[in-house]
């Protein structure tokens, strides 16, 4: 007999917008969802935003959007347009094809929205991706190539713009 | 005509993990390769930087499985500094460890291979998954495994700060004690995660074991491979996850070596081959003899089953009832069907489970004498635990103001390249038949390939979500004659 109840583990929360950076910290260009969010700190004080940043894959990201009304995701991405080249995408934008497995290694924020709302989570209904065309993403580095660089301030205007929310400061 | 079957079941970073099955003109399999695409740096990365750094960075290599690189870290920086923790902070220490392994042990059994054995390794691939699992079994237990993860995972961001890339890991100790309150809960969440497991280990036998069908291919030659295995043991030969020696055992189970961690080198050689970036590892004095587990074979496993069958046993008191269990149902130890993995997986759950009632029930546990200060740098030491997945290593050396001058990793994953290998290859021979390559006989050979949960060092979080599997068939000269995807 297992003891204790069972309980869902993940509730309302208090912010009703999340701002997830995903990528690898210390993977090159793959980082730069993590200095997009650290960016958008200085910019933005608004207590129903929440910012995050995570490395994290498979059920983790479930768990991380749920709760939440609406987010924003920002990633890198190879899907062959130029490195920096910055996509402001929907779910519905990507072709996925059913795998065969929802496992550790494979599961992307797509399906980890599909686990939440299985297991009954509430998820956001509106996601938008934001995402950034990687250069190199298999050398780890602390720095990014220079143009994925260069589109960390387009890549932060269009978030602001996404928000419409106020600021502290205009992006320079 | 000759083909060339890819499978590539890894995520957005493509051709980071691929099978390549080669056919002969009348469609057997020929051989078959696991390859992965090389991550390059990640030494570099490390020159120079503080020793210490590596506990946090090392975390950051994989998004699956960190919480083995911060201890075999932590681990090895302890070495570097010539400095054991003191007996609270090991018990801390261990308390992390255990409520990893139960995470992350469940998160691939239900995830991972509980569809191919509840939902049915023939079903249709859009139900053979996790989602087809809830639906199979229900919500209720989905919730439990759920509950049982969160309870984990708040033990671990207790210690750790942050689940599941752990920050802190100091030499001598570790950054914060557990008080008496936390113990109470500490102590729920143990009793709660040793009744669970011992629920999935029911699970497991009336699904798989009572199953004709299902054990039968559990001990289906295909997926059977004579290895050597190796895993950490205590004093006593008993499986340990956290320190020990690691021990050999040969295919027939005799004790082939024991050695302590930091004389890896001594042991464990690693082979380069032309067509992939990972160095094969095999049995040193034995020397390299190729991808075969004849009677010559310098090949050895690591992981949950080559753990069980590297030790004489468990070392808590319920999961050795499930080791003796598993064992008399295998046929004896050591046992070398790949898919028993699966089993064994869920006993060391069971362990880890005891070993967190252990450490709670102990009043040592809320020392506060939690860091030996007593550091003296050395400078060069290895820290190895087993990580779910199998053995890890983490060898560093320094200079003398303790700035990294080298940094050499051995992860589970490349332990098993070899075996991994030929265990596609077997599996492909026994379910691929002729030039008509189906969706089922695909999924019988990626269950050998699922069964060491391999760990590609890769970031595996990203867009646009999981790759779909793909299969390509190509003629001799290279040419695309076919490609079949799981859509």
């Amino acid at each position: 007999m297992l003891v204790g109840k069972t309980k869902r583990s993940v509730t309302r929360r208090k912010a009703k917008t999340l701002i997830l950076g995903i990528g690898n910290p210390i993977l090159g260009d793959d980082r730069v969802g993590h200095l997009l969010v650290q960016e958008l700190c200085s910019y933005i004080s608004d207590p129903e935003i929440e910012l995050k940043e995570t490395s994290l894959a498979g059920l983790n990201l479930s768990e991380l959007l749920s709760g939440f009304d609406s987010a924003i995701v920002i990633d890198a991405i190879q899907s062959g347009g130029a490195p920096g080249e910055v996509h402001c995408l929907q779910p519905r934008d990507f072709h996925i094809e059913k795998v065969n497995q929802y496992d550790q290694h494979s599961t992307g924020l797509l399906q980890a929205i599909e686990i939440g709302k299985a297991l009954g989570w509430p998820m956001p209904e509106n996601i938008t991706i934001v995402a950034i065309e990687a250069g190199d993403v298999t050398s780890f580095s602390d720095d990014l190539t220079p143009d994925v660089a260069k589109a960390i301030p387009v890549a932060l205007k269009i978030i602001l713009d996404l928000l419409g929310s106020p600021r502290k400061q205009e992006v320079i | 005509m000759a083909k060339k079957i890819t499978i590539n079941p890894i995520t957005r970073l493509e051709g980071h993990g691929k099978i390549e099955i080669f056919l002969d003109d009348k469609g057997n399999v020929e051989d078959a390769y696991f390859q992965v695409v090389e991550l390059r740096g990640f030494e570099r990365f490390c020159l120079g930087r503080p020793v210490e750094e590596m506990p946090r960075i090392t975390p950051n290599i994989c998004g699956v499985c960190p919480t083995p690189h911060n201890m075999a870290s932590t681990k090895a920086v302890d070495d570097v500094y010539s400095v054991e923790p003191t007996p609270a902070a090991k018990l801390v220490r261990q308390l992390h460890y255990n409520a990893f392994m139960v995470e992350d042990h469940y998160i691939h059994f239900f995830f991972l291979s509980a569809p191919d054995f509840v939902v049915g390794a023939d079903a249709d691939p859009a139900v053979r998954n996790i989602l087809g699992l809830i639906d199979k079994v229900g919500l209720e237990i989905g919730g439990k495994v759920i509950e049982v993860r969160r309870r984990c995972r708040d033990i671990i961001r207790l210690i750790a700060s942050k689940p599941p890339h752990p920050e802190g890991g100091l030499p001598g100790g570790v950054p914060r004690g557990i008080t008496e309150e936390e113990r109470v809960w500490i102590k729920e969440t143990a009793d709660y995660t040793v009744d669970f497991a011992q629920f999935a280990l029911k699970l497991f036998k009336d699904v798989v074991v009572a199953d004709k069908k299902h054990l039968d291919l559990v001990l289906n030659d295909a997926y059977k491979l004579n290895t050597y295995y190796m895993g950490l043991v205590d004093s006593d030969n008993r499986v340990n996850f956290y320190e020990g020696k690691l021990r050999v055992v040969d295919p027939m189970g005799k004790e082939y070596t024991l050695f302590d961690p930091s004389e890896y080198i001594d042991h464990i050689g690693e082979w380069v081959e032309p067509w992939t970036y990972i160095r094969l590892t095999h049995l040193k004095k034995i020397g390299w003899n190729g991808l075969n587990d004849d009677a010559g074979t310098s090949l050895y496993r690591v992981g949950p089953l080559a753990r069980l069958n590297a030790a004489d046993g468990m070392s808590t008191p319920l999961a050795q009832k499930e080791y003796e269990a598993m064992f008399d149902a295998l046929g004896g130890r050591p046992s070398h069907h790949t898919l028993a993995f699966h089993w064994a997986r869920l006993i060391e759950a069971l362990q880890a489970a005891e070993d967190m009632q252990r450490i709670a029930n102990d009043p040592l546990l809320t020392s506060k004498d939690i860091r030996n200060m007593n550091l003296k740098l050395k400078q060069k030491g290895v820290g190895c635990v087993e990580a779910a997945r199998g053995t890890l290593i983490h060898h560093y050396e320094t200079d003398e103001r303790g700035l990294l001058t080298k940094a050499n990793l051995i992860v589970a994953t490349q332990h098993n390249a070899a075996p991994i290998c030929l265990s596609v290859k077997k599996a492909a021979e026994g379910f691929v038949k002729g030039p008509e390559v189906k969706e089922g006989m695909l999924n019988m050979v990626e269950m050998a390939f699922r069964a060491y949960d391999p760990c590609l060092a890769c970031a595996t979080h990203a867009l646009p979500g999981a790759m779909p599997l793909k299969v390509t068939i190509r003629d001799k000269s290279g040419a695309i004659i076919r490609t079949l995807s799981r859509s």
